[in-house]
């Protein structure tokens, strides 16, 4: 119960914490950017990871990587498309807990069309502590030369966030 | 250039290619008959700041500085060129000027006030870009005060204001702007985030006299857009060759008939905008037809209006609102600014009454004044609900709940240090308690006030002017007691005087009668129906001929039908309960309790001799991604032809087209959410109808108004509560809402009238004990100030910016009738000087007086200040006290006083008080011969503001108080921010950090006992947010410490 009660309030806490793309010139100068938000909680003894992309970008990433162009909303192959997405971002997205690469699975992701975006779920191993996150992100990196990654960390209610604009890569952060 | 070559320019350069081959030879023709010079057109640099929205707030202040730096050295190196050919450049807002002086030294800041006075840089007089449409009008005045400070220090002219981005601009703005000394504006939109879709289509106008409804008017340019990054947008010479090329096509054709066009802008939305690229633009595209010149903005407005000023036509509408609606994403904190610019005005009258005596009066507070008005001037800044690539939704709203917080804080202080101060000038000439009760509007009064008491029941009231017993009751509001007493005929910007006595004094008829089965109120002005979830389903209006109010044709709306989204429901009473509370000769309330659709409270009162109904409601949940509505429905047998007056920033217009006889655009504007600030009259055409006061929400719909359709027959206007109307705006975390509203009816609409009530609403008294028998004030009742015009109402009175005994005292007044007024202001002294300022506060001319009046002359629905300075009056005192002072020394408060020459004193009683209110004896000191005390009390906690007052006894026994003073809580406390309070689930906070640190984090009861401890997390230099879950804490109050080896923050919330 517990778990799900904070899978919600993540959840919720995300979709109100949607990058609003469309808001501004997203037709004459899209703002390239994606949001990885990573939480973890001494009590849940787990760490959850949520990517949002915009739908377009991760469309055309998967195009390039797979070579194939898949509908995100109504796919020919939603199993495919599935391990495609998590191989996508395991690809571009390595973390280090206290030192150690630490092993995330993808859960889903869940298409948002009104705002254009997907938010993609991971969930960590048993993790009893969290001192250091070391974090590699490089997602549209091979796209777009003005990509921004936006990353939070939430350690036990202590949030601390940064960006990374390409061709910057690694930003780590102490608890 | 000859005839010929100027019409196949026009063929072959038409950008838009719109026009038909005949308008082309029309255009060829009237351009060959007339024979005109060199066209002129300017271009300017700007950075158009995006504040928050690519970087955070500490980055943009920064940026500012490296962008005024750079700019002074384009300026400098390009000196030697033509004047056409050197750079300029256009800041957006004096919060450039703010940063750059926080963070530079004198000698920097008067070399770039040297820049800015030559108008090798101008800056216009807004903070920044601001969402002006639903700005209260003292709130976009205020925003301004810097500008008026570096005006009368640096002499800079400051002839422009702006309101960019946004696709919308109100009214009054042109009155509000013209009233502080703007001469010149431009506007370039966006385009985006909009629900107005016919932007790309011509303006009415493009350049043109924005006119105010008191014919104030301000030169206006605002192109048809291109693009946002052209022409009309907001970035318009973005690309120079392209403006340039726009423009010439632009200039002396019918649609622009004129020699000289501007495109201004280039920063767009870029972080920074350092280097030029005007200047060879300029040079490349000036020849004998055309001069380009790189331009001050300033330099355009100036030739333009000299050319073609006079015959220039105006005009005179709204457009709506847009990226406003966004302020309402943060309901309960924008609310929270609209009640403390009310509470201003009455700090700021107390304050100006105290400072005629007391010339230091709250001199500690000069700097948290104006930290104040530059953060509530900012509060709307137009990134409000964006999500720019750079800042976070949390960082955004905790930047708008600090605005909100220095704001508050100000005003609070003053408040409370004026009311202290303002009791201890009135003379207690009586050994029973005794109360003083203020009007800080300019007429006189009759209503209610409720006075903290404690003491023995049952007594009865006294008012000490006329020697009669005044009606009054007790009441229990949060579980505290107080007299509720019917204060009746309190002076103008006033007080009188009220004493308690034991016993049961005379007996006085309830105010009126419940019937608990029928759910009835009844009074001498009304007789209400409500339901279990708050509704008044029926609204007798007894005093015009009992005319039914509430709309009860449709049974799914009424009045005070709180919704969320567009749902309506009916009157069913299953989802709540009620009861009746605080029945007395005074007032009679009902308090309804339901969780129909919201968890709410609502309290329905009526009143003795006080012709309105107040409405309390009371949200105790978050409504996540909703929006919340209250909806009041008239009756439309009874208001057959609406007609809807409201207040917009500066201007009380009609919500009604202009077409229709209103003053909403036709075209190119935003219907669905106007609005809504003091009040909103609705009206059957004029005559019957009912004043809605509105003291905390921000914007309401009327009708079935959409964004594209302005619904000018419905007798409704749904308040918005808050919400995130535009679909973007803040996540909203708090989770208690209150709105207070009152209804009033008239015989006909009058602007005054409907404004009088509300502001009666929204300003109710205040009461204090007095307890000072060398008060230097009467005892029995006092009138600061009256104004002869009932329809000028005074809009604000406060110790000028440079304070009371240097500058004297500011008024400023507002002329809601349609009509110019010819009066007077009359003062409890006799003037010495009067001057017109701006509402700025910088001196216009001078304003004629005698005696003690001051003759004022208004136009119609004209807003004006005026500096007053009243005959010295400390001489005439019996001080024993001179020269009381307080300040922080280390951890210690450190008091310093003189005693007066000739005074008879045996000692000083040293009182402390943590509230302004009740104060208590901490040390006493014996008179010993000298002339100048000190006292350091170390038993402070620094966090804490502290107010000292001294009583002197004097050898006879005779006792007499000092002024009181206010020791301001460390700086440093600002360092946290702790929200939403109260809190459900989750508390969070934002600290500040002055360098990496592990703290402590720990909540205790009220108690002391811990009752949450988390392992002390790592703080990095600058802004740390943090969250705990509350979810399990049981309701009450508790104290969250955050404390290292060197700070300790300490801040108390409140669980519900």
């Amino acid at each position: 119960m517990a778990i799900f009660h904070s899978f919600i309030i993540f959840l919720f806490s995300f979709i109100l914490h949607t990058p609003e793309k469309e808001f501004k010139n997203y037709g004459a100068h899209p703002t390239y950017i994606s949001v990885t938000q990573i939480d973890y909680d001494s009590k849940d003894k787990f760490a959850t990871i949520l990517c949002k992309a915009f739908t377009d970008d991760l469309v055309l990433a998967l195009q390039k990587k797979y070579f194939r162009k898949e509908n995100i909303s109504n796919p020919v192959d939603a199993k495919k498309l599935s391990s495609e997405i998590e191989q996508y971002i395991a690809l571009h997205l390595q973390i280090k807990i206290n030192g150690e690469r630490a092993n995330f699975s993808m859960i889903n992701y869940k298409e948002d069309k009104e705002n254009n975006s997907v938010a993609i779920y991971f969930k960590s191993g048993i993790i009893n502590n969290i001192n250091k996150i070391e974090i590699s992100n490089t997602i549209f990196y091979e796209l777009y030369p003005s990509q921004i990654e936006i990353i939070y960390v939430t350690i036990n209610g202590n949030r601390k966030s940064n960006k990374l604009r390409n061709p910057e890569s690694e930003v780590s952060f102490e608890f | 250039m000859n005839c010929f070559s100027l019409f196949f320019k026009n063929i072959t350069h038409n950008y838009s290619l719109k026009r038909s081959a005949a308008a082309l030879i029309l255009i060829a023709s009237f351009i060959c008959n007339k024979s005109f010079a060199q066209s002129r057109l300017y271009l300017a640099n700007d950075d158009h700041t995006d504040f928050m929205w690519t970087a955070s707030d500490t980055a943009y202040e920064t940026a500012f500085i490296t962008m005024i730096d750079a700019w002074m050295a384009n300026n400098n190196a390009t000196s030697g060129n033509a004047p056409d050919f050197q750079t300029k450049f256009s800041c957006d807002g004096t919060y450039w000027a703010w940063a750059y002086q926080k963070h530079k030294t004198a000698a920097e800041f008067q070399n770039f006030m040297n820049q800015v006075k030559s108008e090798k840089i101008v800056i216009p007089m807004n903070p920044l870009i601001i969402t002006y449409g639903c700005v209260p009008a003292e709130a976009t005045i205020r925003g301004m005060y810097y500008a008026g400070e570096l005006q009368r220090k640096y002499g800079i002219p400051f002839e422009t204001a702006i309101d960019m981005e946004n696709q919308v601009m109100p009214l009054g703005l042109a009155s509000i702007w013209a009233g502080c000394g703007a001469k010149y504006s431009w506007h370039g939109i966006c385009n985006c985030a909009t629900k107005i879709t016919d932007l790309t289509n011509d303006r009415e106008k493009e350049i043109y006299w924005y006119k105010g409804l008191d014919d104030q008017k301000i030169l206006m340019k605002w192109y048809n857009l291109t693009s946002d990054q052209s022409v009309g947008g907001y970035a318009e010479a973005r690309n120079p060759a392209n403006a340039i090329n726009i423009l010439s096509n632009k200039v002396n054709t019918p649609d622009y008939n004129y020699n000289i066009a501007a495109a201004f802008g280039v920063g767009w939305d870029d972080f920074e905008t350092l280097s030029d690229s005007l200047v060879p633009a300029a040079q490349a595209a000036s020849n004998s037809s055309q001069r380009v010149i790189v331009s001050n903005e300033v330099d355009f407005f100036r030739d333009f209006e000299t050319n073609y000023g006079a015959t220039l036509p105006s005009l005179t509408q709204t457009y709506g609102n847009e990226w406003e609606l966004d302020c309402a994403s943060l309901a309960q904190v924008s609310a929270n600014v609209k009640r403390s610019l009310e509470k201003l005005r009455a700090a700021e009258a107390m304050a100006t009454i105290v400072a005629r005596t007391d010339p230091s009066f709250a001199n500690t507070l000069d700097s948290l004044r104006k930290v104040a008005w530059m953060s509530v001037g900012i509060y709307w800044e137009h990134d409000f609900g964006g999500y720019g690539p750079g800042v976070t939704n949390d960082e955004r709203s905790t930047w708008e709940r600090r605005m909100q917080q220095n704001f508050s804080d100000y005003v609070d202080q003053l408040y409370t240090l004026a009311k202290a101060n303002l009791a201890n000038q009135v003379k207690l000439n009586s050994v029973n308690q005794r109360f003083m009760v203020f009007n800080s509007l300019s007429w006189v009064r009759t209503d209610y006030t409720d006075y903290p008491y404690n003491g023995a029941l049952p007594v009865h009231i006294i008012d000490v002017t006329t020697n009669t017993e005044t009606p009054s009751q007790i009441v229990t509001i949060n579980g505290a007691q107080y007299l509720r007493i019917l204060a009746q005929n309190v002076p103008s910007v006033g007080y009188k005087v009220f004493e308690i006595r034991n016993g049961a004094g005379a007996s006085f008829p309830n105010s009126g009668t419940v019937n608990t089965t029928t759910q009835t109120i009844d009074n001498d002005y009304f007789s209400i129906v409500f339901t279990n979830r708050g509704v008044i389903t029926s609204l007798i209006d007894k005093t015009n001929g009992n005319k039914q109010l509430a709309n009860t044709n449709n049974n799914t709306e009424y009045i005070n039908n709180i919704s969320r989204n567009n749902t309506y429901s009916g009157s069913e009473n299953t989802f709540g309960s009620f009861t009746v509370t605080n029945s007395g000769p005074v007032s009679i309330s009902v308090d309804i309790s339901s969780n129909a659709f919201i968890d709410h409270k609502t309290e329905i009162t009526v009143f003795k001799s006080i012709p309105r109904i107040e409405i309390n409601n009371t949200e105790t949940e978050n409504f996540g991604g909703d929006s919340l509505c209250t909806t009041f429905s008239f009756n439309t047998s009874t208001i057959t032809s609406p007609t809807i007056w409201h207040e917009e920033n500066g201007a009380i217009i009609n919500a009604k087209r202009v077409s229709h006889g209103g003053h909403y655009a036709d075209q190119q504007a935003r219907y669905d959410w106007l609005t809504l600030n003091h009040f909103a009259a609705i009206s059957s055409n004029g005559n019957y109808g009912a004043t809605l006061s509105n003291e905390d929400c921000y914007f309401m719909q009327t009708g079935n108004s959409t964004p594209q359709t302005l619904d000018e027959n419905t007798a409704r206007v749904k308040v918005l509560v808050g919400g995130r109307v535009n679909g973007h705006g803040m996540t909203d975390e708090d989770v208690l809402f209150n709105q207070s509203y009152a209804i009033s009816s008239f015989h006909s609409y009058s602007a005054p009238a409907s404004m009088k009530s509300a502001l009666e609403h929204q300003n109710g008294f205040i009461s204090t004990q007095i307890n000072n028998t060398s008060g230097i004030l009467p005892e029995d009742n006092f009138s600061f100030m009256s104004i002869d015009d009932p329809n000028t109402l005074l809009w604000a009175l406060k110790p000028s910016e440079e304070g009371m005994d240097l500058q004297g005292a500011i008024v400023r007044v507002w002329n809601l009738a349609n009509a110019s007024s010819a009066t007077n202001f009359n003062f409890n002294d006799d003037v010495v000087s009067a001057k017109n300022v701006t509402h700025i506060e910088t001196d216009i001319s001078d304003a004629s007086f005698a005696g003690n009046t001051v003759n004022a002359a208004l136009s119609k629905n004209q807003m004006k200040s005026y500096r007053v300075q009243l005959v010295p009056q400390s001489g005439e005192l019996l001080l024993y006290v001179l020269d009381f002072n307080g300040e922080k020394q280390n951890l210690s408060n450190f008091l310093s006083w003189k005693e007066n020459l000739g005074a008879d004193i045996f000692y000083f009683i040293i009182e402390r008080s943590e509230d302004g209110n009740s104060f208590s004896t901490i040390d006493t000191v014996k008179e010993n011969g000298n002339i100048a005390y000190k006292y350091s009390d170390n038993n402070i906690n620094e966090l804490q503001p502290y107010f000292y007052r001294l009583k002197i006894i004097t050898k006879s026994g005779h006792a007499a108080y000092s002024n009181i003073i206010l020791i301001k809580a460390e700086n440093n406390s600002k360092n946290i921010l702790v929200y939403p309070n109260p809190v459900k689930n989750q508390l969070k906070f934002q600290l500040i950090a002055e360098k990496q640190s592990r703290y402590n984090v720990v909540i205790a009861d009220v108690s002391g006992k811990v009752v949450i401890k988390v392992s002390p997390p790592l703080f990095e230099r600058g802004n740390n947010y943090f969250t705990i879950d509350t979810y399990k804490l049981s309701a009450g109050t508790y104290t969250l410490m955050v404390s290292n080896d060197q700070n300790k923050y300490v801040r108390k919330f409140v669980k519900h």
